[in-house]
């Protein structure tokens, strides 16, 4: 029913653009160039050997990054105007391990060169479409949803960038991938506060994952096997794990994604009520095979791309001068079962449970002040329950699969974020403060918690650059998934000139 | 405090002076209705500034606005400032709207975010002027108003903010022009009741409004002063009210 509803939306959009006449409009055009040449290098500053994916050594470069961002941007005429943004990204990778790696190709090997280019966006915009406050927008877009800080809970629409999230470059965290659709958005004329907005993406699209993910789920499993097994009467060799991806929405109008989104000012509050319909972006398990029938046990994950739906609630607004912001995110999964299936030489064992609550609720607050000192100490509250990765995992998938966990992919963890930021110098200097406090169980905190901690300052020396460089602090459980990055403190610098 | 808000507001939004009579036995109170008719005494108008930041060793930097503002007489003004140099901050935007709706637009990130008042005390822009400086709104709602002095040509005002007012200048001194009732001079104090900056104004008469052409807000605490030139002036224009929402908030400025 839904995914019919999906198609509808789309039929009915392309019908409604047939029946209106063209307008005219000023043909005044206007193009204009521009970007950001970028350089991002973060070092590790303590050695972390065992330090989960990414072991190295004090020293050790963690990643360094050139970019060139070109932005093009203008007018076809007053009413339509277009934004283009093309990344050309060059990723140093000093890592040779043998001649193959600087000797493949024609003379440059991945390993030396490379290179990308992300297409971000290239979108047009039409306002005033047939009636005055209607706009539409076409093409390969970001839309972003939510009024807190850096995080929404209800910003599902573009799928999240999860390949770069640990790259700790703040130009990548939490980003979201662009997506290819239609916007079309109205201003209500009596109320110029109140919006409509709907959204339809063509087509459903994962998200990026980090270089190894697989590897990670494979070990994952074979943790698990290898547990299984140790437990059994009869002495058996260490268990090999694969995964697979199955179950990938096909790229056809039923599985577009769309959403729509009603806004407006109440009480002096702006606050909308929003509607997802897409599917989960990251792989989540369908069926897990364990075979214990062989010589070697094994252990087979199948994993799928389920249905989603969200229904989201925010608010932003102030009370006695100090900023406030909300959202709710109820978080609604297709009725789906997850397959656990166990063969043995003797029997064969099928459990089928739903994978996650139906439904779940994610959340955020927060408040920001700005106090009287200098040009303005601004600080910025804020709380999260449950990260993008994270799901409300049913108890049987808990029991059968040992999902309640912290880490990626894991359970709904808290998240207590804070920052001070203090410019000084007609903002030629912004030194800023982070603190970030996860936790995933409260009764056992000590084991069960990990802090981020970021000193940053960030310099302009001249309009139109700037150099920032920061301080990296990880400390705590490894169980948690910042706290995988413990011993692994790291400096970066980035650098940026503005055209 | 409103003193400050105002002279800048006016310098920024191209707030306009129209040219009023000398007036006999007046209030304080009665000066600053008369300053807040003047200022909003056209439909709409737009411009744009050059603003230089001039540190206390001389260096400078520059940045260039585009300013679009809705004038009422019985509310609060609106205005929407859009920058168009430097390359960082291109296409960056703020929206005021009454009732202290604040938002500004942050291209970086595509996003429009709602400003508290909490934001009235920090820096626009790097500059010495403050966010409460570019806000919109009444001397008379925010301030009383009493002559300190009075000259030949000018009223010399001392303004206090009213309880419950949100402005960030607790106490300001404001000269008058007794002909035109704009103002050429403020000092702006702190919650300590210390010199915290000075404005100076110069004006000329477009479309037969008294218009500010040349604002210097000086920070005497830092040693620090912007100077602003507005220009490319036209008074009732006709512009729409939805141009002061956050569509238009997001829009790119075309530079000439």
């Amino acid at each position: 029913m839904i995914r019919k509803s999906s198609l509808l939306f789309a039929v009915l959009f392309l019908g409604v653009l047939s029946l209106f006449p063209a307008q005219e409009g000023r043909t005044e055009s206007y193009v204009r160039l521009g970007g950001t040449v970028k350089l991002y290098t973060s070092v590790f500053t303590e050695s972390g050997e065992g330090a989960g994916l990414f072991p190295h050594k004090a020293g050790d470069f963690a990643l360094t990054r050139a970019e060139l961002w070109l932005k093009l941007n203008g007018y076809a005429s007053d009413n339509v105007s277009f934004r283009a943004r093309a990344d050309l990204i060059y990723t140093a990778d000093t890592e040779f391990n043998d001649f193959s790696d600087i000797e493949a190709g024609s003379g440059f090997s991945s390993e030396v060169q490379d290179f990308d280019i992300n297409f971000q966006e290239a979108s047009f915009k039409i306002m005033d479409l047939f009636v005055p406050g209607l706009d539409l927008i076409v093409g390969r877009q970001r839309v972003r949803w939510g009024t807190s800080d850096e995080y929404n809970v209800i910003d599902n629409l573009n799928p999240v960038d999860y390949a770069n999230l640990y790259s700790f470059d703040p130009d990548y965290f939490v980003r979201h991938e662009p997506m290819e659709g239609f916007v079309l958005e109205y201003l209500f004329p009596v109320d110029f506060e109140m919006k409509v907005q709907g959204v339809y993406f063509l087509s459903f699209k994962t998200s990026p994952l980090p270089e190894g993910f697989g590897s990670f789920l494979a070990l994952q499993q074979k943790q698990a096997l290898d547990a299984f097994t140790s437990s059994l009467p009869v002495d058996l060799p260490p268990g090999i794990s694969s995964v697979q991806v199955e179950d990938v929405p096909d790229y056809n109008l039923e599985n577009g994604v769309f959403g729509i989104r009603l806004s407006g000012n109440v009480l002096n509050f702006d606050v909308g009520l929003s509607y997802f319909h897409g599917h989960q972006t990251l792989p989540l398990p369908q069926t897990i095979l364990t075979d214990l029938t062989g010589e070697i046990p094994s252990v087979e994950g199948f994993y799928g791309y389920p249905g989603l739906d969200v229904v989201g609630f925010d608010l932003a607004g102030e009370l006695y001068s100090v900023g406030l912001w909300a959202e709710v995110g109820v978080y609604i999964p297709e009725d789906t079962d997850t397959v656990v299936l166990v063969r043995t030489p003797l029997f064969d064992q099928e459990d089928r449970f739903p994978l996650l609550n139906r439904p779940y609720t994610k959340f955020t607050v927060g408040f920001d002040y700005t106090f009287g000192i200098g040009e303005g100490l601004y600080w910025n509250v804020q709380f999260n329950r449950g990260f993008y990765d994270e799901f409300s995992y049913s108890e049987e998938a808990d029991e059968a699969l040992g999902l309640d966990r912290s880490g990626f992919l894991g359970k709904l963890d808290d998240y207590y974020l804070t920052f001070l930021e203090y410019s000084f110098l007609s903002e030629t200097v912004t030194l800023t403060f982070n603190f970030l406090l996860s936790v995933a169980e409260y009764e056992d905190f000590s084991s069960n918690n990990t802090w981020l901690l970021t000193p940053e300052v960030k310099f302009v020396p001249y309009d139109g650059t700037s150099i920032e460089i920061a301080y990296i602090a990880f400390n705590g459980s490894s169980s948690t998934k910042l706290g995988a990055f413990s011993d692994s403190d790291l400096v970066y610098v980035l650098m940026k000139a503005f055209f | 405090m409103k003193g400050p808000h105002f002279a800048v507001c006016s310098i920024i939004i191209l707030a306009v002076f129209l040219v009023a009579g000398p007036a006999n036995a007046i209030t304080g109170d009665e000066i600053m209705v008369k300053v807040d008719a003047v200022l909003s005494a056209p439909t709409d108008g737009t411009s744009k500034a050059e603003m230089i930041l001039i540190d206390k060793n001389g260096n400078t930097k520059e940045r260039r606005l585009q300013v679009w503002t809705r004038y009422f007489k019985d509310k609060d003004d609106w205005s929407l400032t859009k920058f168009i140099t430097p390359a960082e901050v291109r296409d960056l935007g703020f929206l005021s709207l009454a009732d202290d709706k604040m938002y500004l637009y942050l291209p970086a990130f595509d996003r429009v975010r709602r400003i508290a008042s909490h934001a009235r005390k920090e820096s626009f822009a790097g500059s010495d002027l403050s966010n409460d400086d570019l806000s919109t709104g009444k001397y008379t709602d925010h301030f009383t108003a009493l002559i300190q002095e009075e000259t030949e040509k000018e009223y010399v005002l001392e303004l206090t903010r009213k309880p419950g007012s949100n402005r960030i200048y607790p106490k300001s001194v404001v000269w008058v022009n007794k002909e035109n009732f704009t103002i050429p001079k403020m000092e702006l104090f702190d919650k300590g009741e210390k010199l915290w900056k000075t404005f100076e104004g110069e004006y000329e008469q477009i479309q037969g409004y008294w218009t500010m052409k040349n604002i210097t807000m000086t920070d005497v605490k830092k040693q620090h002063k912007t100077v602003m030139k507005i220009e490319d002036i036209q008074f009732d224009v006709g512009l729409e009210d939805n141009i002061f929402t956050q569509r238009y908030l997001k829009r790119r400025v075309k530079v000439d």
